[in-house]
C-alpha cells in the first residue's frame, strides 16, 4: 500500500516537471546563420545608404565647423534668443531713484515805473526734490550677426515715474514793492509724475572663448537719459494759491516772476541718470570644455589647445584640441 | 518503482536543466544586438531622406575618435574580476566613428582564477549605446554595449596547453553579458548648462533685480561620422525669472 501511494505521488511529480517544462520551453528557436546574415547585410545596406545620404547633407549641414578633437556648435538662432531674453529680462527690471537732489534759480524783477525802469524785488526758487522715480521698460531688441560680434539694438522706454519735492519762494522787495508788498517766504510741497520717454541702446556684443567656452563681451556706450518732473494739477494749483493768497499789488509783483513758468523749466530740465556699464556683463553660452574628468576612479587633466572660434550661416563653433594625462597626485 | 524513479528523475532533469546551448545563447544575443542597430541606422537614414538630420536651431558637439580613445586609454591598464571566476587585465582601447557606427575595442588578457599560471588573449568588440546629459553634473555621459568578444590562445600563454585548453573552453560557454560589466561608462568633457544667471546689483540711483534664464537641452542624437562622434542636441531657453531685489523692491 505504501509502496503504491509512493509509486503515484512519483508519477505526479513527473508530470508536474514535465508540464512546467513545457511552460518554460523557448517558444522560438535561436536564429539561424542565414537569418544572422541578413541582418547584417540588412545593417550594411543601410550604414551604406546613410554614407551617400550624409555625403552632401554633411556639407551643408556641419559647413563651416572647423577641425578639432572637441568641438561645440551653438546655434545662432539660439544664441540670438538667449541675448534676446537676458537683455530685455535686465532691462525690465532696472529701477531708478534719485534722492535729494536740488536746483535753484534767482533774479532780479525789473519793470517800468513810471517813466523808467526800476527793481521792483529778487527772487528766489528753491527745489528740493526729496525723491524722483522712473522703470524702464525694453522693447525687442534687433539683433544682428557679423564676423567675431553680435550687434544689438534695444528700445527702450521710461515710464511709470513719480516725483516728490519742496518749492521754497523768496522774494526780496525793492524800492517802492518794498512799502506795498514787502518780503514773501512760502514753501509749498509738490508732486508730479516722470515724463515717459523713448530710448535706443546700440552696442555688440563681441564673440571670443574663455576657460573652454564661448563667452559674449558686451561692448555698449553709457546709456544716458533724464528724469522730468511733471508736476501735477494739484501741485500747479498749490503754486497758483501761493500768488493768489498775497495782496493785489504783490500778486502783480509775482506775476512779474511767473513763478509757474519757472518752476516748469526747473524740474522739467530733468535729473541726468546713467546706466552703469556692468548692467549688461559676459555671457558664458551653455556647453564648455571642462579641463578635468574622473573616469573609472582615476582623475585625468585635460590641457587645451589651439582654440579656435568661428561663425557661419548657422552656428557658432568653439573647437580644442585635447590633451589627456592623469592628474598629479595631491 | 526503480522505473517510476527513473522517469521522476529524467522529469526533473527536462524542467529544470532546460538551458540552451551557448552557440544558440551567442546568436540570440548578436539578433538582438542587430535588430537594434537596424532600428537605430532605420531612424537615421529616414531622418536624412526627410532633410531634417540636423536642424540649425540645435546644439552639435563632436568628439573626435582619438580624445574619447585618449581619454580611455589613460584609465588603463584596469584589472578586474569577472564572474567570480576570472581575472581580466584591460590594457589597450581604440575607438572608431564611421559612418553611422560607433566601434569601441578593448584588448587584454584572461586567465582563470583557478588557473592563475594561464591567460588568453581577450578581445572586447561594442560600441555606443546611449549619451546624455547627467542630471547632476552637466556633464556629457555615456555607456558603451558590448557586442561580442574573442579569447584567443595567447602568444605566450605561461602554462601547459591543457590547462589553457580549459580555460579557453571555458571562456566560450560564457554569454557576452559576462564581461559587459568591462565595459566602463565614460565621460565627455564637455559640461551643459541648466540655466544662465546674472546677480542682480544696485549702483546709486539705479537698482537692477538679477534672475535665472532656464535652459532646456537634451540630446536626440547620435551620429558617427568621419571620425567624429557627433551629439545632437534640441535646445530651448526661458522664460526669464527675476528675482527679488534684497532690499524688498
Amino acid at each position: 500500500m505504501r509502496r503504491r501511494l509512493l509509486a503515484l505521488l512519483l508519477l505526479a511529480a513527473a508530470a508536474g516537471g514535465v508540464w512546467l517544462w513545457q511552460q518554460g520551453a523557448p517558444r522560438v528557436p535561436p536564429p539561424s546563420e542565414e537569418r544572422l546574415a541578413a541582418l547584417r547585410q540588412r545593417r550594411q545596406a543601410l550604414q551604406e545608404r546613410f554614407r551617400e545620404l550624409t555625403a552632401s547633407q554633411e556639407d551643408q549641414a556641419l559647413g563651416g565647423a572647423p577641425a578639432a578633437g572637441l568641438l561645440i556648435g551653438i546655434p545662432t538662432s539660439f544664441t540670438t534668443t538667449l541675448i534676446d531674453q537676458l537683455v530685455t529680462g535686465l532691462f525690465s527690471q532696472v529701477r531708478v531713484r534719485l534722492r535729494d537732489q536740488h536746483v535753484r534759480v534767482s533774479d532780479d524783477v525789473r519793470g517800468k515805473v513810471l517813466f523808467g525802469m526800476r527793481t521792483f524785488g529778487r527772487f528766489d526758487l528753491d527745489v528740493d526734490v526729496a525723491e524722483v522715480s522712473g522703470e524702464l521698460r525694453p522693447g525687442a531688441p534687433r539683433v544682428v550677426f557679423a564676423r567675431q560680434r553680435i550687434a544689438v539694438t534695444l528700445p527702450i522706454r521710461l515710464v511709470e515715474g513719480h516725483g516728490r519735492a519742496n518749492l521754497h519762494l523768496q522774494w526780496d522787495s525793492r524800492g517802492l514793492a518794498n512799502a506795498i508788498c514787502g518780503d514773501i517766504d512760502v514753501r509749498r510741497d509738490f508732486s508730479g509724475s516722470v515724463a515717459p520717454r523713448a530710448y535706443r541702446v546700440s552696442g555688440s556684443f563681441e564673440l571670443g572663448s574663455e576657460s573652454g567656452a564661448i563667452v559674449l563681451t558686451p561692448r555698449f556706450p553709457d546709456l544716458k537719459f533724464r528724469l522730468r518732473v511733471r508736476p501735477d494739477a494739484a501741485s500747479w494749483r498749490a503754486v497758483d494759491q501761493l500768488v493768489d493768497d498775497q495782496s493785489a499789488l504783490c500778486r502783480t509783483a509775482l506775476r512779474k516772476v511767473d513763478v509757474h513758468a519757472k518752476l516748469e523749466e526747473l524740474v522739467g530740465r530733468g535729473f541726468e541718470v546713467k546706466l552703469p556699464a556692468r548692467l549688461l556683463r559676459p555671457i558664458r553660452l551653455p556647453a564648455g570644455v571642462q579641463q578635468s574628468l574622473r573616469l573609472q576612479g582615476i582623475d585625468l587633466a585635460l590641457d587645451l589647445t589651439h582654440a579656435v572660434l568661428s561663425v557661419s550661416s548657422e552656428r557658432l563653433w568653439y573647437g580644442v584640441d585635447v590633451q589627456t594625462r592623469r592628474a598629479q597626485a595631491r | 518503482m526503480r522505473a517510476a524513479a527513473a522517469l521522476v528523475a529524467c522529469a526533473a532533469l527536462a524542467g529544470g536543466c532546460r538551458g540552451e546551448r551557448p552557440e544558440a545563447i551567442r546568436a540570440r544575443a548578436e539578433e538582438a544586438r542587430l535588430a537594434l542597430q537596424i532600428r537605430g541606422l532605420q531612424e537615421l537614414v529616414e531622418a536624412a531622406e526627410r532633410g531634417d538630420l540636423l536642424r540649425p536651431g540645435q546644439v552639435l558637439i563632436a568628439v573626435g575618435e582619438s580624445v574619447l580613445q585618449d581619454l580611455l586609454a589613460a584609465s588603463l591598464p584596469q584589472e578586474r574580476e569577472v564572474a567570480g571566476r576570472f581575472r581580466v587585465r584591460l590594457e589597450k582601447v581604440s575607438v572608431q566613428f564611421r559612418a553611422s557606427r560607433s566601434l569601441v575595442e578593448l584588448r587584454g588578457r584572461v586567465s582563470a582564477k583557478a588557473l592563475p599560471g594561464t591567460f588568453a588573449d581577450l578581445r572586447l568588440v561594442g560600441g555606443l549605446h546611449r549619451v546624455e546629459i547627467h542630471p547632476g553634473s552637466g556633464l556629457l555621459t555615456g555607456e558603451l554595449m558590448l557586442d561580442e568578444f574573442e579569447v584567443v590562445r595567447a602568444a605566450a600563454s605561461g602554462s601547459q596547453s591543457d590547462a589553457l585548453e580549459t580555460l579557453i573552453e571555458e571562456l566560450g560557454r560564457e554569454r557576452v553579458e559576462t564581461f559587459a560589466e568591462l565595459l566602463p561608462p565614460f565621460e565627455i568633457p564637455i559640461k551643459v548648462e541648466q540655466d544662465l544667471h546674472i546677480a542682480g546689483f544696485g549702483d546709486g540711483p539705479i537698482s537692477v533685480a538679477g534672475g535665472r534664464l532656464p535652459l532646456r537641452l537634451s540630446v536626440v542624437r547620435l551620429m558617427p561620422l568621419a571620425g567624429r562622434l557627433w551629439v545632437v542636441l534640441d535646445a530651448a531657453s526661458g522664460p526669464w525669472t527675476a528675482e527679488r531685489l534684497e532690499d524688498g523692491r
